[in-house]
């Protein structure tokens, strides 16, 4: 039975690895896959090495991929912009251009995501067999597939039904909790932030910007906007202080948020979809303005 | 260090190298005590201090019930349920008492709340305290028969039973008559390898693939989130919880039986399809089976059980369902969880009693349906542990009606979730018709399930039961 069993995993394996090369299967599931997916098509080189790279936090998710569709957004949610870094370094990419997310710079790496992507045994296998790669589960893309069939039915889904997108649905719940959510980041934006750690967190991304090896002026610095009540307490004050001190105006690139629109998030720190082809538009016209192509 | 890790899997292929070594024959308690300690310790080690000192509580207490002055030997079968359970009252619940009892800002208070829970205190010293007490009762053994003279040989099983890697840090509870008997040599020819691969094979599957994947979904189901949800995703997330928790504890039992009989130990079934269950009482012989029966055995009929009249009998089942709740975790939510179950259990009693119906031929699908929705509704009280929240989430249920659903939601939910419906759907089939072409093409679904384990398996979490 063992034997059996075995052999027919062995069979399962090679269909649909056979399958995975010939397609071009990919689908993402959850947020946290979708992290996986990103960093992966850059660590297996299914994306372009030399390019413009987005790196951010979930609020840097947002960002519009059309809008930026020269740029390869490796913002991941739940995570922080160390963990994009990493996945650059470690991959031995050279972007031409990179960009840094800076609101939530205390947000420390995630062991366990890089274990996840790099650990010897896991990537040695995902090189040879790109089945065992996330965006290429068999299971997720069934079920992607199942979906787009069904969404060709009229009704079936509140995206269908509502094409203005989640957010209507989402003013329909009270105001009270929003601003609830609002008075939490309030309170977690006001806290003091840890000097040494902000300058170890600082020293870091210094040090990662040199094991790449790009030039300090193809680096950019660029701010998610978010609640104008949050924008301007203590943490995201010291931040900015901090990080003109260490990455001088001179030498690096910094994208500033426009002062003259205040931008509506759907809790306080992520930006709705409409907003965010507002603000991708303004990133992406800055960057032009800087660069000039 | 977790079970679907690959240090796992090189201490897991250098433990049982060694231990069936010819010649290392006579060291395997030695060698699996030391892949135990190397387990427990991986991620912090000075939990193994801990560890070393429970076991060493059980070691002198129930060496000293069997072979010291018979005089004290109540006492100290006494002493040790109270080491057992001091330790871990003092462990898992003094934030909880700091929180409830003491002045927030206090330094006693601050203390309490500051100690860390220590993974698998609450199985380990569970199955302290079933030594001590089938020591002293004999109920299955003489004490002499499974506590060797040798002191230094004692504190060798007794730390080994103890400290079992399988089952070390989420169960099943191991009692003391189970084990203890089952501590001698062992030869690779004796070893039932196709029933630890089935195990082993099912445990990751619902670990890896169904649960894992589950997670990402359920996972809105915190507060604030699930305010933004609607009626018919707020009731799948929940039937995709239930689903997940019992995929996630009955994988994990299944890894642990499957590990377990690789080093010839038998581990009894912890999980018997219990959303199939004909009633409450039937859920909870179904359920965690081996809390319920540890439970039962040292708690519900040392209170008197059933024999002291109606009241008591409901007034043990609420103490004992609420003690329960309480060991899944301290806060007031697992007891009121537990309690909840109490009065599941006593109003069934109730119902059966005055319409003299016999719980144990009692099958009805819709009774079962209702069951299940229950336990499911109950589930809540261990995703949310604010109280207030449950409700928030009940009444969200209500007022965020309407007939749309999230597609993306929904289908990923539904298709995780199949698994278990298939397994509990296999289990009624199997009972009632001839299904032997199934188990004649069983190596089929087992293969398919191994591959994917490999090619389908969701971001790695902990295990749920391990923060109880």
């Amino acid at each position: 039975m063992i034997k059996k069993t075995i052999l027919i995993t062995l069979l399962l394996i090679i269909c649909y690895n056979f399958i995975v090369i010939e397609s071009d299967l990919s689908t993402f599931q959850s947020e946290s896959s979708l992290n996986t997916i990103k960093a992966e098509k850059l660590i297996y080189a299914e994306e372009s090495k030399s390019q413009k790279i987005i790196i951010g936090s979930s609020l840097g998710v947002r960002l519009n991929e059309e809008i930026l569709s020269e740029f390869y957004n490796l913002s991941f949610a739940g995570l922080s912009i160390y963990d994009g870094l990493k996945v650059i370094e470690k991959s031995e990419i050279k972007p031409d251009y990179l960009l840094i997310e800076t609101n939530i710079l205390w947000r420390t790496e995630s062991k366990s995501f890089e274990e996840k992507l790099f650990h010897p045994i896991s990537y040695s296998l995902k090189s040879y067999l790109p089945f065992m790669r996330e965006g290429k589960q068999p299971l997720a893309n069934m079920t992607s597939f199942v979906i787009n069939e069904l969404k060709k039915i009229k009704n079936i889904s509140r995206e269908e039904n509502n094409s203005v997108d989640q957010e209507e649905h989402n003013q329909k719940v009270d105001n009270d909790l929003l601003n609830k959510l609002i008075q939490e980041q309030k309170k977690s934006f006001s806290e003091e932030l840890n000097d040494k750690m902000l300058y170890e967190n600082l020293e870091k991304i210094k040090s990662y910007i040199e094991k790449i090896g790009i030039e300090k002026s193809n680096v950019f610095f660029f701010e998610m906007p978010l609640n104008p009540l949050l924008l301007n307490l203590e943490r995201p004050k010291k931040v900015r202080e901090n990080l003109y001190q260490f990455f001088p105006k001179n030498e690096y690139n910094y994208i500033t948020l426009p002062d003259t629109i205040e931008f509506i998030t759907t809790d306080g720190l992520h930006l709705s979809s409409s907003e965010s082809k507002i603000y991708s538009n303004y990133l992406k016209e800055s960057f032009l303005k800087i660069t000039g192509n | 260090m977790l079970f679907n890790s690959w240090i796992f899997l090189l201490l897991l292929t250098l433990t049982l190298l060694f231990y069936y070594l010819p010649y290392l024959r006579k060291s395997q308690i030695y060698i699996l005590i030391a892949s135990s300690l190397i387990f427990y310790s991986y991620n912090y080690l000075p939990l193994v201090l801990l560890l070393l000192a429970s076991a060493g509580i059980n070691i002198v207490t129930s060496y000293y019930v069997v072979y010291k002055n018979p005089k004290y030997r109540k006492l100290t079968a006494i002493i040790g349920v109270v080491s057992n359970l001091f330790v871990l009252g003092f462990f898992k619940y003094s934030g909880l008492f700091a929180r409830t009892f003491l002045v927030e800002s206090g330094d006693l208070s601050e203390f309490l709340v500051s100690i860390p829970l220590p993974i698998g205190i609450s199985f380990f010293t569970f199955q302290g305290i079933s030594l001590s007490i089938d020591v002293f009762k004999e109920n299955y053994f003489k004490g002499e028969e499974v506590i060797p003279k040798s002191f230094k040989e004692h504190s060798l099983k007794t730390l080994f039973y103890i400290s079992f890697f399988p089952q070390l840090v989420a169960g099943p509870i191991v009692k003391a008559h189970d084990f203890l008997p089952q501590i001698k040599t062992k030869y690779l020819n004796e070893i039932d390898f196709e029933l630890c691969f089935k195990n082993l094979v099912l445990g990751y599957f619902l670990k890896m693939v169904v649960a894992d994947n589950l997670k990402d979904f359920t996972f809105w189901i915190e507060y604030p989130y699930f305010q933004y949800y609607e009626s018919i995703d707020l009731i799948m997330m929940l039937f995709g919880y239930s689903c997940q928790i019992f995929a996630d504890f009955a994988g994990y039992s299944l890894i642990a039986i499957g590990l377990a009989g690789l080093f010839g130990y038998k581990l009894r079934d912890n999980f018997y399809f219990p959303y199939v269950a004909s009633s409450f009482r039937d859920f909870w012989k179904r359920w965690h089976i081996s809390l319920s029966s540890f439970l039962m055995e040292y708690l519900y009929f040392p209170l008197g059980g059933s024999k002291k009249g109606k009241f008591r009998t409901y007034l043990n089942l609420f103490i004992v369902m609420a003690l329960g709740g309480l060991w899944h975790g301290a806060a007031w939510s697992y007891m009121v969880w537990g309690f909840a179950h109490g009065i599941f259990l006593a109003i069934e009693r109730m119902f059966f009693n005055v319409l003299k119906i016999n719980s144990k031929n009692f099958g009805n699908v819709f009774y079962s349906v209702f069951i299940f929705i229950m336990v499911t509704f109950a589930w809540l009280l261990f995703k949310l542990p604010e109280f207030s929240h449950v409700i928030l989430y009940v009444e969200a249920i209500f007022e965020n009606f309407s007939f749309s659903f999230d597609t993306h939601l929904f289908f990923h939910i539904l298709l995780y979730s199949l698994p278990v419906v298939v397994y509990h759907a296999f289990y009624l089939f199997k009972t009632r018709y001839q299904f032997s072409f199934v188990t004649r093409l069983a190596y089929l679904f087992y293969g398919i399930m191994l591959f994917l384990i490999i090619s389908s398996s969701g971001s790695a979490g902990e295990f749920i039961y391990f923060q109880f």
